[in-house]
This record gives C-alpha cells, structure tokens and sequence, in this order.
C-alpha cells in the first residue's frame, strides 16, 4: 500500500488509540429461562482501520454474540464498546452487517433496489442511490442480475448482493458474521478470494467472524482467537507477513491456529474442504 | 465448464398429457359448460315445477334484461358499493389496530382479546343492534359488514407480522429504519401473503354479512342491493329474477377471485413468497 505512508495505514500499524473499534473488558450472554449464560467472559482488542480481524472460535463461544454487540443489537453487561471513538448502542448503518441467512434480503425488492433502498432510507436522492447501487453491483459483478429478484438468485449470488448492500452504505466498519456458513466449498472459496479483492479496491475496515480456520487463514490480516464460552481471547495472530498456501510458514499458522482451537482432526476435516489438499 | 456447451439445445419442457395440457381458461370453461349443460338436463329431464325452478335460459335472459334496464343493475351496484366500503373501512381499521398492536404491548394484549371474542360472531348478528343505534340506515350495514372484516384481516395481518423473517427485521434495523418505517416497509410486505388471504376471507365475509342484512333489511335508503333484489322477487314470486340475483353473486365472487389471483401473480408470487 503506497498510500500507507501518507494516512491511515500508518496509524493502524502504529498505537491503538485510532482504533476504528475499541472492544475493552466485554462481558456478554443471553437469557434462558430465567438464567444468564455468559457467552464472552472478557474480551479486549481493537480492530483497525482498513485491516480484515478476523474473530474465530468454537461454537457457542460467543463470537457471533460479540459481532451483534458491535452491530449494536445486544448491549454488553461489561466493558465497553467504542466505534470511531463512539459508545455505540443503537444498531446504525455506520457498521452494516452480512449475515450468514440467504433470506437476509427483500424479497420484494429487485437486486439493483435491494442495494439503493438503504441509500434511500438515509437520505440519498433516488437518483444518486441507484447510481451507488449500479456501481457496488458492478464491483461485485452482480450488474446483470440487477433487474432480477432475491428468490431468482442462487445462495452465493445472495449473499454478493448482501456484500454489495453493505459496501454501498460505506460503513466504518463491515460486520460480516460468517456469511460464507452456509454455502458450498466451492462457491465459498471463490466468494473468500472475490471479498479479498473487493476490500482491496474499497479499503474497507472489516470484522468477519467465522469458525472455520482456512477461512481466517485466507481472509484475515489479524486474527482473534476466542476460547471455549465463557471466552477470552487467547491470542490476536498476525497474518499479514504471513505467504501463501504453499510456504512453511502457512501450514505452521494452521497448526498454530488449529491446536489454540484444540479442533481435532477430524472435525477439522470436516469444515474444511481438504485443507491439506490443495496443494 | 464441460456441461454448459453453447450449442447445445434448450431442453424442451415435458409435455403435459390430457387435460393438464390445456390452458386454465379452457379448462374452466369447459366445466362451467358442463355445470350449465347439467342445470338444463335437469329442467329437460326432470320436469321440475317452473313456479320453482328457472332453466339456465330464463336465467340468462332475465340477467341481461335486467343488465340491460337497470333493474338488476342498480342493486347489484348498490351492493358493490356498500361493500367496498365496508371491507374497506374494515381494512383501516384493522390496519390502525396491528399498527397500536405492534408498537405497543398493551395493544397487542387488547387486539387479542378483541379478536378472540368478536372473530366468532357472525356479521349478522350484531345487525339488530346496528339497526338500533342507526335506524334502517346504510350506517348500519356499514357497521355490520366492518365488523365482519375487521376481525380475519387483523388475525391475518399480526400473524404475518409475528413470523415475519427475523433477519430482515435486523436487516431494517441496521440500515437505520426507523419504527414506523420497520412497519410499512419490512413487516407490512413480509406480511402481505397474510394480508392478501386475510382481505380474501374478510371479502367472502362481506359477502354473506351483507347479502344476509339485505335480506332481513330490505331498503336502505331509495336502492336496494341484491339481498333485497332476492327477496323481492320471492314476493312478487319471480323465480328467475331470484336465480339471476343468486348466479351474479356467484359471477362477482368469480371476477373477485380471479382479480386477487392476479394481485397475488403480481407481487407475492413474483417475490417468490408464495408459489403460484
């Protein structure tokens, strides 16, 4: 990044006071039947401008739970949450959220429509919305579906759509809570590499949560490595001198990643699509 | 990409066989001729009393003639009217009452109750009442034909917006919607395969409540709708007139049917909310 020098890119590498959000000291769970469940016990890190964190963990441990926190969906019972230096509380297009669901679009609405009604909603002229629409759909080589409807449209390309949806917003921060669950392993490789190059080109600030640890080796610049509930967070790995798939190194941070997790093989193998395989 | 060779030939669509294969207008009209040609077998072969019985002939005549001269006409507009605005003032309120209903708990609480307790009444037995508090009125048929569809459009309308697809409501509240923009444009349209069956239940309901209050009313004002058309014709013991009153109706709900099948082809269906 030739621009780093110059701006942001600086201040991210440097002192965590221009985190774009502050997670300090977060306690966070749910209600059961009269009880609370703590699903995150303490956790505390910063995630920067224009980086990928990536927020990983075994079911139930709240990572999902910590990302609706941030969206501004559920309020922690601890610590603190800033974004940009705000305490945020109410949910608000300044953190547009991916969900992983295909149905997280309206159906009523056509794609181009799906993606400027947000624009509308906060004050953008028809005109302009539909202009930032067409343009996301582009960047997300979605404008020949623009016309068509959510229910015409296969899950990978829904949740393209979805993408492009948040990026129009130009939020802060994207919060995207593992909107590649739910898809095939081939649709959800060739949608990992096209959300590489599009936060490329936007230089958005991302937060993604997943369970899978090829995902996080593939996307992330950082990693926060969150344990069994009530969590903490173990470890924030970088990833950013990190090589590819074929280097040494790449297969440590999986070993690495995969005995914090303390994921057995085989449930390794069955998340991921042969991780050892592809090369 | 091995599979997806250009020139290879769009499948052709498997040819339904028989009846299947025919359009769906053909189809139906096919079994209406066949009702009808049923009806005049009936009169041809059974000889029933024509005091009684009108044959699909006499019928017919007697509904273009009353068409023609307005005799038929008039009430059957009257009706139409009356209705529409019934259902429509019914549509209201029931919208106001999930609107307070959603927004507030004491509200939902309220709309529960009411419903559980006017939705079993039937329109018309609320008409002596009616007819208490506005005379022999339009008014009162008003009240009673709203009564009757308030009910099934608001049960309709707050079970569509109960299952309203969560993800979507966290969607509207992510992109900064405000409560009363959640309701017209997320839960109002995740609603509408409800909302569309709820204003065809009210519809039919309409339908009976006022035909059953003309019946017992008879004028209201200087027209009569089609109830009182029925019955007078009873008095003055015109048995076609009273089988043209009975086939319009049936007409109407035809046409009405077929006109909240293209409204339903037109939004849910195409959104894929509702198969077709």
């Amino acid at each position: 990044m030739d621009e780093g020098a110059t701006g942001i890119a600086v201040r991210a590498a440097g002192d965590a006071g221009t985190a774009i959000v502050r997670v300090d000291g977060v306690r966070l769970g749910y209600w059961v039947d009269n009880a609370f469940h703590t699903a995150v016990g303490n956790a505390t890190f910063d995630v920067r401008p224009r980086e990928k964190m990536i927020v990983i963990g075994p079911s139930g441990c709240g990572k999902s739970t910590l990302l609706k926190a941030i969206a501004g969906f559920i309020a922690p019972v601890g610590g603190s949450i800033a974004v940009a230096g705000r305490r945020t509380l109410e949910p608000g297009p300044d953190r547009a959220v991916v969900f992983q669901e295909f149905d997280q679009l309206f159906p009523w609405r056509t794609v181009l429509d799906n993606v400027a009604y947000p624009l509308r909603v906060n004050g953008r002229s028809r005109k302009s919305a539909r202009e930032s629409a067409r343009e996301f759909l582009e960047l997300t080589h979605l404008g020949p579906a623009a016309e068509r409807y959510p229910h015409q449209l296969s899950g990978g390309m829904k949740q393209r759509v979805a993408i492009a949806r948040a990026l129009a917003l130009e939020p802060t921060v994207l919060l995207m809570d593992e909107p590649f669950g739910a898809l095939d392993a081939i649709t959800r490789q060739r949608l990992q590499a096209e959300l590489n190059r599009i936060v490329d080109q936007t230089s958005v600030t991302v937060m993604f949560v997943t369970h899978s640890i090829e995902e996080a080796l593939v996307l992330g610049d950082r990693v926060v490595v969150l344990a069994n509930a009530p969590s903490h967070v173990i470890e924030i790995v970088d990833l950013r001198e990190l090589g590819g798939p074929e280097t040494v190194e790449y297969s440590h941070m999986r070993g690495h990643l995969r005995a914090l997790l303390a994921v057995d093989k085989e449930d390794a193998l069955d998340e991921e699509v042969n991780p050892d395989g592809d090369r | 990409m091995a599979t997806a060779d250009a020139t290879v030939a769009m499948p052709r669509r498997p040819a339904a066989l028989g009846w299947a294969r025919l359009p769906l207008w053909v189809r139906r009209t096919i079994l209406f001729a066949l009702l009808i040609a049923g009806w005049q077998a009936y009169v041809s072969l059974a000889h029933p009393n024509p005091f009684f019985f009108a044959t699909p002939w006499q019928t017919a005549k007697e509904i273009w003639d009353g068409f023609a001269h307005g005799s038929l006409a008039r009430p059957t507009w009257t009706t139409l009217k009356i209705l529409l605005e019934g259902v429509g003032i019914g549509i209201l309120v029931a919208a106001v009452l999930t609107a307070f209903a959603t927004l507030t708990a004491v509200g939902d609480d309220l709309l529960a109750l009411l419903t559980s307790i006017l939705n079993p009444l039937p329109g018309v037995a609320v008409l002596p009442l009616a007819m208490l508090w506005f005379g022999i009125s339009t008014k009162a048929i008003l009240f009673v034909i709203a009564n009757a569809t308030i009910w099934p459009i608001a049960i309709a309308v707050t079970t569509g917006f109960k299952t309203a697809n969560q993800t979507l409501v966290s969607v509207g509240r992510n992109i900064g919607l405000s409560r009363v923009r959640q309701i017209t444009d997320v839960l109002a349209p995740a609603a509408l395969p409800y909302v569309i069956t709820g204003v065809k239940t009210a519809w039919a309901f309409g339908w009976r409540t006022i035909i059953a209050a003309e019946l017992v009313f008879g004028v209201a004002g200087e027209n009569g709708g089609l109830g009182f058309y029925i019955n007078n014709a009873r008095n003055y013991f015109l048995t076609s007139r009273m089988f043209a009153g009975l086939v319009v109706i049936a007409i109407l709900g035809v046409v009405f049917e077929t006109l909240f099948g293209m409204l339903e082809r037109r939004t849910v269906v195409r959104w894929g909310m509702k198969t077709s």
